[in-house]
């Protein structure tokens, strides 16, 4: 066998046995698995601090307040806190734009769902052009691998 | 065989393997979202051709009861074309996640197992493998995936494709976070991606927090990005200022795993500082107003660029809302100028709902003759069957540099079924 291959399967096997050991030893608190639906909760679409106020503990609630621009400025949150994003939003929500290959793109799937701020509303086609020049480091970030770049490629070259 | 069937038939073959591990009392969630989508397609002839493109998306949560710790998830599309030749393949398909997870509810770690998406880190990422997170005590954590990666082609079969990566995180729930994280990706036995990063929150004093980035890329040895962005709240405002820099060696790459789009354009030779901020006002609980703004420095094109936008929001019940937006880009150029407005709004009258978007650009250098463009969507929709059944109809209008005044459809039925 292959050494890389192997070494890559005992890997493997181990961290599976390395997890569930470490883990019996935390006492620390837990998220709950998921939190109710907001709209089951009252007639106000609210922040999570009308709830939970500005407390830090357990966790800083406010950071997750979904404001106007959150759809642009999440990221930061979402690549060390995975697992708050999780309480509400299956990967499915986030597979909307983070995906490896879609057609359809976020603004068109969720064409009435207006208060999400989607990105590439409206003729984007058009405005891309302009976005891509002057800041091509959000186009990378999605469209940057071949397969999640295939809608460009008709145009760009593959 | 096709990616479509490849897709579904993979699909069929993870629900198999899972039966036998789900006894009795199953917990299971089966959401369905089928859109039909209907534009016509100028191709320069007297008559314009009709495509009615149908799209399903699939997703299964399947749980052996409500408290175990095993489940599967699976998600997925399918494109069937009805109309004309429009797409290059008259079906597609691609299946987005497919794992099957171990998670106990009284543990503090969890292992996924097929492909999965993986955010963390210098993580953004399809994979086809083995994932798993562990606290390993309040202050320690530390998450590890390995398998192939879903982004690059298939060419040639898989060989020599692989992905490896994990974060580790010294932390302290709502006061600090540290973490250090790493990716390594091959494309046929090539060493294509090796990124190392930092990632850091902060909880300072007054409810302050300051947040940041930096990622290095290991094989053209450069810092590839910086970000940092900090966040103050102040009464009834907070003010987010923000700080980017990218380095065009070593964000981009020109590596097979990168797509032709980022390669040889001009201004991505340029590094890029990008000093922002954000500023949001909340004068009472029904009111947002939020502003936004950028300013582009690049070390080798010539001129800067700066984004402003302004938007305002009226809510008055969960998801009833009014909001309106305005922007405007000023390039170094004309051709990088442009001015954005937009207004919509949604009217939630339970189970029935109204909805209606119009975005308005004007560009200060026409495209294709054409200096503006104008997008009007209205949508109606009702849930039936005690909210198990969603069907939404939106009608959209475009006018625009690639369109001439066309018209749009596009019907959506949503059905989650639960057990």
């Amino acid at each position: 066998m292959d050494k890389k291959l192997f070494a890559g399967v005992l890997a493997a096997l181990l961290a599976p046995l390395l997890i569930i050991s470490c883990a019996s030893m935390n006492d620390s608190y837990r998220l709950p698995e998921k939190h109710p639906p907001i709209y089951e909760m009252g007639e106000r679409r609210v922040f999570c601090v009308r709830c939970h106020g500005h407390e830090t503990e357990p966790i800083p609630f406010a950071r997750y307040n979904h404001t106007a621009y959150f759809t642009d400025s999440h990221r930061l949150l979402a690549y060390q806190d995975e697992k708050v994003c999780s309480l509400c939003h299956q990967q499915s929500f986030c597979n909307d734009c983070h995906v490896t290959r879609s057609e359809l793109k976020p603004s068109l799937k969720n064409q009435t769902e207006n208060f999400r701020r989607t990105q590439h509303r409206g003729d984007y086609l058009s405005r891309h052009r302009i976005d891509g020049r002057v800041d091509p480091s959000s186009c990378f970030r999605c469209h940057g691998n071949p397969k999640s770049s295939k809608t460009c490629q008709p145009c760009h070259g593959r | 065989m096709g990616p479509f069937i490849r897709t579904w038939l993979l699909v069929a073959l993870c629900l198999a393997l899972a039966c036998p591990v789900f006894a009795a009392q199953p917990d299971i969630q089966l959401k369905s979202d089928t859109l039909i989508h209907y534009f016509e397609r100028d191709v320069g002839t007297e008559r314009n051709n009709q495509v009615l493109p149908v799209y399903e998306y699939l997703r299964l949560d399947y749980r052996p009861g409500q408290d175990s710790a095993a489940s599967f998830h699976a998600y997925g599309w399918m494109r069937v074309n009805l109309g004309d030749d429009f797409f290059q393949d008259d079906t597609q398909g691609e299946l987005l996640y497919a794992y099957l997870q171990y998670a106990p509810r009284d543990r503090d770690f969890q292992m996924r197992l097929g492909r999965q998406y993986v955010f963390e880190g210098v993580a953004n990422e399809s994979v086809d493998g083995l994932y798993g997170a562990v606290d390993i005590n309040p202050w320690l954590s530390f998450s590890g995936y390995l398998g192939m990666p879903v982004s690059l082609e298939v060419a040639d079969g898989r060989a020599g494709d692989g992905i490896v990566g994990g974060r580790v995180s010294w932390h302290r729930l709502g006061k600090y976070d540290l973490g250090l994280s790493y990716k390594f990706l091959t494309n046929d036995s090539d060493r294509d991606e090796e990124l190392a990063g930092i990632d850091l929150s902060l909880g300072l004093p007054a409810n302050v927090t300051l947040l940041g980035q930096a990622t290095r890329n290991l094989l053209a040895d450069q810092w590839g990005e910086h970000s940092v962005e900090a966040r103050i709240p102040l009464w009834r405002f907070e003010f987010r200022p923000q700080y980017q820099y990218y380095t065009s060696d070593g964000f981009f790459s020109d590596k097979d795993n990168t797509s032709g789009p980022f390669r040889a354009q001009p201004f991505l030779e340029s590094d890029t500082r990008i000093y922002g901020a954000e500023a949001y006002f909340y004068p009472s609980e029904d009111y947002e107003i939020g502003l936004k703004a950028r300013h582009y420095e690049y070390d080798k094109r010539f001129g800067e660029s700066d984004y402003l936008s302004a938007i305002f929001t009226w809510k008055w019940k969960i998801f009833s809302h009014f909001g309106a937006e305005a922007g405007r880009m000023e390039g170094d150029v004309d051709e990088n100028r442009y001015t954005l407005g937009r207004g919509f709004f949604y009217l939630d009258l339970a189970p029935a709902f109204v909805t209606g978007d119009v975005v308005y650009v004007d560009y200060d250098e026409a495209l294709y003759n054409e200096d503006s463009s104008l997008f009007a969507s209205l949508g109606v929709g009702r849930r039936f069957l005690r909210n198990a059944l969603r069907l939404k109809l939106s009608a959209d209008y475009s006018s625009d540099p690639y369109n001439d005044e066309d018209i749009r459809t596009l019907l959506v039925a949503e059905y989650q079924y639960d057990r």
